[in-house]
């Protein structure tokens, strides 16, 4: 492609043109030449770019090796790119590959090479996956340009990788069990409760005709003076079924770098998931947005936890998102008893209005959480981009209590979450669903 | 980074060496013939360079502003004959012979700004702007000049009643001439009126001379202009600069050899159209695949 550079020299090289053919009528004729000469060179400098260098660019060939495709976060992921120039001359381009922001890059990503005919050459860079998702890797594009840089042809390499990238063992600390900070969320649990060994006290009431005598409480018998007879209510133990529900629509795909609202997410609900499983609670998941609709079962094992890994690390978030649309699907889906925590993203999470009544409560416990965007924006060094971000910020954070207070009126449970306390905030909640013990 | 910017800075001025070498030349001759207005358009560049960044941009618009508001109230002045103490302030000359001064001191003194600007360009287009701009300027000074030495006497009869130098006289003359051409050019289409004035050797040396370097140095500019990553081996450009030296000296003999006629020019344009055309026409806007490597 030419460039407008290129354009704006031609026309000021006619200019002078014109203005040499006056003055050439006075003897001073190397005018003429001097602005025919760049005019000519600066042509046909474009035209050797569009024909000789483009049809030997056709003849090269590319490749790109990946060490592996399937990776966790923070891994460093080693991949090599091969050109070989099999045209009869030597070739001089630069080429870069086309990667997302998640990535960290090290090494010769995008450089210039000079190939000579028939001659190959690797370059080697490392990829390091800052979120969880499936990426792309490439396509490789390559530029070739004129000697006075007036023009360019870009060529490219169709071949794509596909990078699936797990969460890492880092961020989900809870699973180790040694770790002291994990004592402050199972502090106060009953960890060695299980189910059907054992039934817990609740209270005595008066007896009726279809009550067994055996829980007849005699201490209490005729203590009103009236014969009257007392039975022991005993409470039975069970698993409490919690599900995380997260928001995985475009609203989630907030952030920079190694802080993205839809890997904190996925993070914090795997740490939570831990918890919740030492507590012997079985843990499910929903990842949801108008395009997933992924229902993981709750299981008191680790399954779910590794189901989820593996289904985040083939998608993205995409799609939108609504309160009236998760709680429909919870409904098909989930038919016994359970804890719902639903993460939603600011964008999508906050209260538009009721779409439909039917489904804007649940019918299970459920609590709501807005993630507040606190923490997922970059903080420029402009006091004036700071005080912009700040009062965006103030703004955002206005409205989504003003959502908040909206859910409140129609009964839901539900909470402004900052990005610090979530992990704290569902283990709360979890904590006080599972006192109420409304299990299965 | 720095080192660079000074290199295209030193490169600008090379580019510009030929309006350089030129307005150098003709300081000394034309010094006595300006209008003592001659130093704003000296003294304005340096100040546009002093000025804070925020401003800079603002100081040619606002002397040209301020230089038409001075014209205008000199014209108010004269039309309501009012006499006051303003009247000596705002005195434009009306005559016709301190116009023909003001508009020689205008169209030579503006080299200065232009090759100051010219220097300071971030942009080799820019650059090359500003040395056509400021080329017209002092090459017509040269042409006057050489008119002066071969008709000295020729203008003074023209304008019997104007009683200005015979300087003055070539210099309008040369202007006068180059309309004409012009007129010519744009209604008959063919044949500019050639004058028989023979070309100071000197200039026409250091002409040669300073756009070779020019030339170079415009090259070396645009070259300098791409980020490091860009540059391509320099043996890339043998081939255009080789090119483009031997096309234009088979065009400018040709040209010679039939005296810048009607045939010269269609030759010279059609040539040079057709090189563009061609480039134009070669345009590789997509993006092309290449093989993959098995």
């Amino acid at each position: 492609m030419i460039k407008k550079r290129a354009y704006s020299i031609l026309g000021f090289l006619f200019l002078g043109l014109m203005e040499s053919l006056i003055y050439g009528l006075y003897g001073y004729d190397i005018l003429t030449f001097f602005f025919m000469a760049l005019i000519i060179i600066v042509s046909v400098d474009i035209i050797m770019l569009n024909s000789s260098t483009f049809k030997s660019m056709k003849n090269m060939k590319v490749k790109r090796t990946m060490s592996k495709s399937e990776m966790k976060k923070g891994d460093r992921i080693r991949v090599d790119l091969q050109f070989q120039n099999d045209s009869r001359r030597t070739l001089n381009f630069v080429y870069f590959d086309t990667l997302l922001d998640v990535f960290d890059l090290d090494g010769e990503y995008t450089s210039r090479i000079k190939i000579k005919p028939g001659a190959r050459v690797t370059k080697t860079y490392y990829i390091s996956p800052q979120a969880i998702g499936k990426y792309n890797v490439g396509p490789i594009k390559i530029i070739a340009n004129d000697g006075l840089g007036l023009a360019f042809i870009e060529f490219y390499s169709k071949k794509v990788d596909v990078a699936k990238v797990a969460p890492s063992a880092k961020d989900v600390f809870t699973q180790r069990s040694e770790r002291v900070s994990n004592f402050r969320f199972t502090t106060g649990l009953h960890i060695s409760r299980k189910a059907g060994q054992g039934y817990d006290f609740f209270g005595i009431r008066q007896y009726n005709d279809s009550d067994d005598m055996r829980h007849v409480a005699w201490d209490r018998y005729n203590i009103y003076g009236n014969d009257d007879l007392f039975v022991k209510e005993w409470e039975e133990e069970r698993h409490i079924d919690v599900i995380i529900a997260l928001d995985y629509s475009e609203g989630s795909n907030i952030g920079y770098g190694s802080s993205r609202l839809y890997d904190f997410m996925i993070s914090s609900t795997m740490n939570s998931a831990n918890i919740i499983l030492k507590n012997q609670d079985r843990i499910g998941f929903v990842v949801f947005s108008s395009d997933h609709g992924i229902y993981i079962e709750p299981t008191s094992r680790k399954d779910s936890i590794e189901k989820l890994q593996r289904v985040v690390s083939e998608i993205r978030p995409s799609g939108t998102f609504s309160i009236d649309a998760i709680n429909k699907f919870i409904k098909n889906k989930i038919k016994k008893n359970a804890i719902i925590i639903v993460y939603a993203s600011p964008g999508y999470g906050k209260f538009k209005g009721i779409e439909d009544k039917k489904y804007i409560r649940s019918d299970k416990q459920e609590y709501y959480y807005i993630i507040n965007p606190k923490g997922f924006y970059t903080e420029s060094d402009s006091t004036v981009l700071k005080e912009y971000a700040r009062s965006l910020l103030i703004f955002e954070s206005k409205a989504i209590d003003l959502s908040v207070r909206s859910f409140r009126s129609f009964g839901i449970v539900a909470r402004d979450v900052y990005k610090d306390r979530l992990l704290a905030t569902t283990i709360s909640d979890y904590i006080s669903g599972r006192n109420e013990n409304r299990g299965a | 980074m720095e080192r660079e910017k000074f290199l295209k800075f030193i490169l600008n001025f090379l580019i510009l060496a030929p309006s350089i070498s030129m307005f150098a030349y003709e300081i000394p001759k034309e010094f006595s013939y300006w209008d003592s207005l001659w130093y704003i358009f000296f003294i304005l560049p340096l100040l546009k360079y002093v000025s804070p960044l925020r401003i800079r941009r603002l100081v040619y618009p606002v002397a040209i502003i301020i230089g038409l508001m001075y014209v205008l109230i000199s014209e108010l002045m004269i039309v309501q004959h009012t006499s006051s103490f303003l009247s000596g302030l705002f005195s434009f000359p009306m005559k016709t012979s301190d116009l023909i001064i003001i508009s020689f001191t205008i169209s030579s003194a503006i080299a200065f700004p232009l090759i100051v600007e010219g220097v300071m360009s971030k942009s080799p287009q820019g650059v090359l702007g500003y040395l056509i701009g400021s080329s017209i300027s002092t090459i017509y000074f040269i042409a006057a000049l050489s008119l002066r030495r071969t008709f000295s006497d020729l203008f003074s009869e023209l304008y019997p009643n104007i009683h200005i130098s015979p300087f003055y006289s070539s210099y309008m003359g040369i202007g006068e001439l180059i309309f004409f051409n012009v007129y010519i050019l744009a209604s008959q289409g063919f044949e500019f009126i050639t004058l028989i004035i023979t070309p100071v050797a000197f200039i026409t040396n250091m002409l040669i001379i300073t756009f070779s370097i020019s030339i170079i140095s415009f090259i070396a500019r645009l070259y300098l202009e791409n980020n490091r990553i860009n540059r391509q081996p320099l043996e890339n450009m043998a081939y255009p600069i080789m090119i483009g030296g031997i096309g234009a000296l088979v065009l400018t003999l040709v040209m010679n050899q039939i005296s810048y006629s009607y045939y010269g020019i269609l030759l010279m344009a059609v040539s040079l159209v057709s090189i563009v055309v061609i480039m134009r026409m070669g345009n590789k806007k997509d993006n092309y695949e290449v093989g993959t490597l098995e």
